[in-house]
């Protein structure tokens, strides 16, 4: 099943009379439980990308569905409702609210869901539920400058779950953390995509973290110019395979 | 949903207390002298209109003088008790007329000494005034004739001479003695001159008149028989005391006649101007208070920018960010609205404690309400541009912003 269907998508910026063109014309399909490494030089595109299928953003030019919504025709209140109930995102250097404890910040999603709206005994309880499964059941109550690097990226990760969402996008996870640390994290990515059968995007600089992956995009000045399938290791059967 | 708002607001307020704190100083300052005001003058309006109400509703006064005159006026024509014989006499709808003046002098016994108001008047002074005896009885028309030394005190008057029995006591009064023949009842405020009720020692007028020549300020309490009469009285009453002062045509009032609806007229110009007071600082205070509001707010939304971006990230949608800086203008304004009100009502005490015989604040409902509605508006208001500025914000640049 298509998850992201995007084609041509194009985002330029305009630096005083240059136009500075982030994104090119990139066709991507990606298929439900699909794990993917987007993978470029500095500067190549890669965040533009995940921002605009994570929509953070929005293209130019071009056309996105997800999951069959035409993203690129909504405004910015049905957006702001799909990046809460379809999206998860975890960002290179965590994003988490430094004075609220890791339990507040993974229930914070909860609080922005407006259809079908749980009450705050329920978000307390699927957040305990989450930080429990990303192994950070004992520092719940712990505010982020009182948590390691990876456990902020567990907190992180948690809270990009908690809403269930279909798409979990990953810009360069592992980019502040040790090498230990960092895969850690990508085993516990691995794990959501192979046990869970969720849809992860992964941005990374490291091939390591590449070959894990089903899939590799590469980016190069904005346009794609190679989309290659790994050998599987994997229990799942690589849905929609050539 | 809003339950988080205001918890977030609140938390956001309470991690910077002393920048609220001086935030909203402006408010604070504003929605204090707003209650003090209020408090102050519906103080003196509630325990003025108390004493209106108390004399009854069918009166008017005459008052020596007449500041509208634009001629002098003899300085001999003072209102006097025959100007209350002559008016009880010729003015039909009059029920009674006590002559009234005070006069302040110490009242002794056995060695101890009170302040006493002294004031002389005419046994129909209990009718008049709705004011009766506790104990003991009134002075009575015999009694005013014969220019009787017997005297009636005020309960406080007897409480400081500490006396169980007044009655029949002698206490000295202009070096003579006088004999206590009455206690009046309690009946807490000022009577029409200014003078704590309960602090008066009543003589028979002409009595007084004997020791102390009525001064300028002496004047005539006339209660009506009917209350709608009082225009026409209030002419008759004219006519008559014309008549008794020799007044030739053409020649200007030397005396004054002030109705109930006079006094609460001139009550209703002290409170207007009290209002425009009122309006002048809530006006600047709205100012000083909204723009603090505003100021704090911007550097809030700045340094913010990245939370802001984060919320947007997991699904904030722009309303969300907007309301919730609204939310926390709004209850910086309501707290600077409620310590304003607390510091108003003590301030209000303070004078009241402070000034001598000044009536006890009165701080009525409205005004705290419309302290919050105000106080909360004003964040609300300033707070606009602030929370617009954070809702407009793009995510991805706000999650970049260091
Ligand atoms: N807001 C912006 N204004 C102007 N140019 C931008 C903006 N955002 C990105 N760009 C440009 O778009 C191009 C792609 O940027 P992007 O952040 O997607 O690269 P990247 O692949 O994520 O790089 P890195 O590996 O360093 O994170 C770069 O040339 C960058 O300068
Ligand atoms: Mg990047």
């Amino acid at each position: 099943m298509t998850l992201v269907q995007a084609q041509a998508l194009t985002k330029t910026y305009r630096m005083g009379t240059e136009v500075v063109r982030a994104l090119d014309g990139v066709d991507l399909t990606i298929d439900k439980g699909e794990l993917i490494a987007i993978v470029g030089t500095s500067g190549s595109g890669k965040s533009t990308l995940m921002n605009l299928l994570g929509c953070l953003d929005t293209p130019s030019s071009g056309s996105y569905r997800l999951a069959g919504l035409p993203v690129d025709q909504l405004d910015d209140e049905q957006l702001a409702e799909v990046r809460n109930r379809h999206i998860g995102f975890v960002f290179q250097s965590f994003h988490l609210l430094p004075r609220q404890s890791a339990l507040d910040n993974v229930v914070l999603p909860l609080v922005y869901r407006r259809t079908d709206p749980l009450s705050p005994a329920e978000r307390k309880r699927r957040a305990r539920e989450v930080l429990e499964k990303v192994g950070l059941g004992d520092r719940m109550l712990h505010k982020p400058p009182e948590l390691s690097g990876g456990q902020r990226q567990r907190v992180a990760i948690a809270r990009a779950l908690v809403n269930d969402p279909a798409l979990l996008f990953a810009d360069e996870p592992t980019g502040n953390l040790d090498s230990k640390t960092s895969e850690e994290i990508l085993a516990l990515l691995v794990t959501l995509n192979r046990e869970h059968g969720r849809t992860v995007i992964v941005v990374t600089h490291e091939p390591d973290v590449a070959r894990r992956c089903d899939r590799t995009v590469q980016l190069k000045d904005g346009r794609v110019v190679h989309d290659t399938r790994a050998e599987r290791t994997a229990v799942t059967p690589a849905p929609g395979a050539p | 949903m809003w339950r988080e708002t205001v918890m977030l607001a609140l938390a956001s307020i309470a991690q910077n207390r002393l920048r609220a704190f001086l935030t909203t100083l402006g408010i604070i300052f504003g929605v204090m002298a707003v209650i003090a005001v209020v408090a102050i003058v519906q103080g003196v309006f509630y325990v003025y209109t108390s004493q209106l109400e108390g004399l009854g509703a069918g009166f008017m006064f005459v008052v020596s003088g007449n500041p509208e005159a634009e001629e002098k006026i003899r300085q001999s024509s003072w209102v006097t008790a025959d100007d209350g014989v002559l008016v009880e006499r010729e003015v039909d709808g009059v029920l009674a007329v006590s002559p009234y003046f005070f006069d302040r002098r110490k009242l002794t016994l056995r060695g101890q000494s009170a302040d006493a108001i002294i004031m002389p008047t005419t046994e129909r002074y209990p009718d008049i005034q709705n004011h009766y005896v506790e104990e003991g009885r009134f002075f009575t028309a015999l009694e005013l004739r014969t220019r009787a030394r017997v005297v009636v005190i005020g309960p406080d008057l007897a409480q400081q001479l500490g006396l169980m029995r007044a009655v029949g006591e002698q206490v000295r009064l202009y070096g003579v003695p006088f004999t206590v023949i009455g206690v009046m009842e309690q009946k807490n405020g000022i009577n029409a001159l200014g003078q704590p009720f309960d602090q008066a020692a009543i003589i028979p007028h002409s009595t007084a008149l004997t020791f102390s020549s009525p001064m300028r300020g002496g004047m005539l309490l006339i209660k009506l028989d009917e209350v709608d009469d009082v225009d026409r009285v209030k002419e008759e009453v004219r006519r008559a005391m014309r008549r008794g002062h020799r007044l030739g045509v053409g020649e200007p009032d030397d005396f004054q006649i002030i109705t109930q609806s006079d006094l609460i007229e001139s009550v209703g110009k002290i409170t207007g101007i009290a209002t425009w007071v009122v309006l002048a600082i809530v006006g600047v205070a709205l100012l000083v208070g909204g723009i603090g509001i505003m100021n704090i707010m911007l550097v809030s939304v700045t340094e913010r920018t990245r939370e802001i971006g984060i919320r947007m990230a997991v699904g904030a949608r722009r309303q969300d960010i907007l309301a919730q800086f609204l939310v926390e203008a709004s209850l910086l304004g309501l707290i600077g609205g409620l310590i304003g009100i607390a510091i108003g009502y003590g301030v209000s005490w303070i004078v009241t404690l402070v000034v001598p015989e000044f009536p006890p604040p009165h701080v009525p409902a409205w005004a705290i309400v419309l302290g919050f509605v105000f106080s909360a508006s004003i964040g609300l208001i300033f707070g606009m541009y602030p929370a617009a500025r954070a809702a407009r914000l793009d995510p991805i640049e706000a999650l970049r912003y260091e």
